[in-house]
């Protein structure tokens, strides 16, 4: 190992909290302790990943509370060092973390919530893509429709979890007091809208069935046939209606039928 | 000799996205992006950015580059660089005297180098390594930093002379990091100027920071303060007409009062130089 290489792991092992000997290679000053000049680093460490969990999960730590929210930030800290570019996307891994640790661990909605705030991010930055509306649609020849597939917007997804945690989300960010903590399935479309905010619907049986068999490719007719399935009666309106819909959120990027492409 | 003097600009913030597009303010000549912030595939952020650079000059500024590290320069890094890079087409782009982590770590954090010619070695060559991928030249900024290694036998301002000629680089010269590490390892901010290359100096950083008596931290979260305005004009006088910007990165002012700071700075060049000295790149243009 050169010099350099071993001034560096020592300083880094420093500033993550392992035994290291750096001390010994800092310049004492006098005025101000080696202590503290090197406690700067490693304060600037932790404040950085603490500001940037705080406002990438503002909600989790509300919900949380300070004492628990700091524990979290941490022990991830700890667990997850950052390996990336950019601090924003240094919680990535915390859904993750919540999973395995021994606090969080017993009450996994809130690894749920951190996963929901996290899918809201990746919405805030996802490609940029066209969005077509109901007029796109109705250009397409009325013989094409049952070959119609879409291509969603690259910000449109799915979360799909087994607790209320887009309702304790919610409540929590209108400063209303949360409800307790359910397990139960729900489905969820996020997405961003075309002032580019991020929004998010629930969907019920028909919308999720829709939304899956389109995801995966399938046409309209196929998509049809697949609902009556399921409904037990003529899909028909309720699937242009939702179809409608999703065009003025902004969530179809293209829609393909046959040879024609509208974008 | 082309001129670089771009006048007098702002770091450009979220809090400021929607104010600088309604109002695009003529006492800004150009703004300083950090460039990991726009790493991202689209969205919001994104949306300003393009937007706003229709009307402004811009530079970007990175603090990932890490190259002071002794681990290998990160190619990822460098092709998200060159993409946003070429997106963008900025008059320049900068990174630090520093290194932000090792076997794969990030600290996100500008961490000081030692000031030895192994260092100096390694970092030559880095730079050449990320000028040539850029395809162009790169500015490197002076660190502040709170410790010295007992390794460092170069002052600080001699390693970066040496590196920016033998890297052929441009130097963004912090006054306000040479005033907080001149405060925190006792040397003479006169010295580092007076010492510094004027020829490759391109660009000022003017910040503000935190000062505690004994030591001071580069907090981003005040005011500039007159110690550091002093010095500006010390820089004025020795490296001439610098493109000059205010960097604000904590408890950020409304867009009104940064502005009027920054015209703080173009008043101090106004008594300092000439105006001939100080006539911007795009305004000789029009
Ligand atoms: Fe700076």
């Amino acid at each position: 190992m050169s010099d350099l290489q071993e001034r560096q792991q020592q300083l880094l092992d420093y500033i993550m909290g392992k035994p290291s000997d750096i001390h010994e290679h800092i310049q004492d000053r006098g005025k101000v302790s080696v202590d503290i000049q090197l406690h700067i680093y490693r304060n600037a460490y932790q404040v950085s990943f603490w500001e940037t969990l705080d406002t990438d999960h503002e909600l989790l730590g509300k919900y949380l509370g300070d004492d628990m929210f700091n524990t979290m930030v941490r022990d991830y800290i700890a667990a997850y060092p950052s390996t990336f570019r950019s601090l924003r996307d240094f919680g990535d891994r915390l859904p993750k973390f919540l999973t395995e640790h021994e606090t969080f661990s017993p009450h996994p909605q809130i690894a749920e919530f951190a996963r929901f705030e996290r899918e809201l991010l990746v919405a805030f930055d996802a490609m940029d893509a066209d969005m077509c509306s109901r007029e796109d649609l109705t250009r397409i020849a009325p013989e094409q429709w049952a070959q119609l597939k879409v291509e969603f917007h690259p910000s449109v997804r799915a979360f799909i979890t087994g607790y209320n945690v887009v309702d304790i989300w919610q409540h929590l960010k209108a400063d209303r007091s949360p409800p307790d903590a359910i397990a139960r399935n729900e489905y969820w479309v996020l997405w961003r809208n075309r002032d580019r905010l991020t929004e998010f619907a629930s969907l019920d049986g028909f919308e999720q069935a829709m939304y899956e068999t389109f995801s995966k490719g399938y046409n309209l007719e196929q998509t049809a046939e697949f609902l009556i399935e399921i409904s037990n009666s003529d899909p028909t309106e309720k699937l242009l209606t939702t179809l409608f819909s999703w065009l003025d959120r902004g969530w179809i990027t293209r829609l393909h039928a046959g040879l024609n492409v509208v974008s | 000799m082309s001129n670089d003097f771009l006048g007098f600009g702002l770091g450009l913030r979220t809090d400021h996205f929607h104010d600088v597009l309604e109002t695009k303010p003529k006492n800004i000549d150009w703004f300083e992006i950090i460039s990991e912030n726009f790493m991202v595939d689209g969205g919001k952020p994104k949306y300003y950015l393009h937007a706003i650079r229709e009307h402004y000059p811009m530079v970007m500024h990175g603090v990932s580059m890490s190259l002071g590290s002794t681990d290998p320069l990160d190619m990822d890094y460098m092709k998200r660089l060159k993409q946003l890079h070429d997106e963008l087409q900025p008059e320049w782009l900068s990174d630090h005297l520093c290194w932000t982590g090792i076997n794969g770590i990030n600290t996100h954090d500008l961490l000081p180098v030692p000031y030895t010619e192994e260092a100096l070695d390694l970092m030559v060559e880095r730079i050449k390594q990320a000028q040539d991928y850029m395809g162009r030249q790169i500015l490197l900024e002076n660190p502040s930093s709170y410790i010295s290694f007992d390794d460092s036998a170069i002052p600080e301002w001699e390693f970066l002379g040496a590196l920016t000629e033998r890297a052929d680089c441009h130097i963004l010269f912090d006054v306000n990091n040479v005033y907080v590490s001149a405060r925190n390892h006792g040397f003479d901010p006169l010295e580092y100027i007076k010492k510094t290359p004027a020829d490759r100096v391109k660009q000022f950083h003017l910040a503000g920071h935190t000062d505690y008596g004994d030591y001071i931290i580069d907090t981003h979260d005040h005011d500039v303060p007159d110690p550091v305005w002093e010095l500006y004009k010390e820089a004025l006088l020795h490296f001439g007409p610098v493109s000059t910007m205010i960097e604000r990165d904590g408890n950020i002012p409304p867009f009104e009062d940064l502005r009027g700071e920054l015209q703080i700075a173009r008043k101090i060049a106004n008594e300092t130089l000439s105006p001939e000295q100080l006539t911007p790149r795009y305004q000789e243009a029009v």
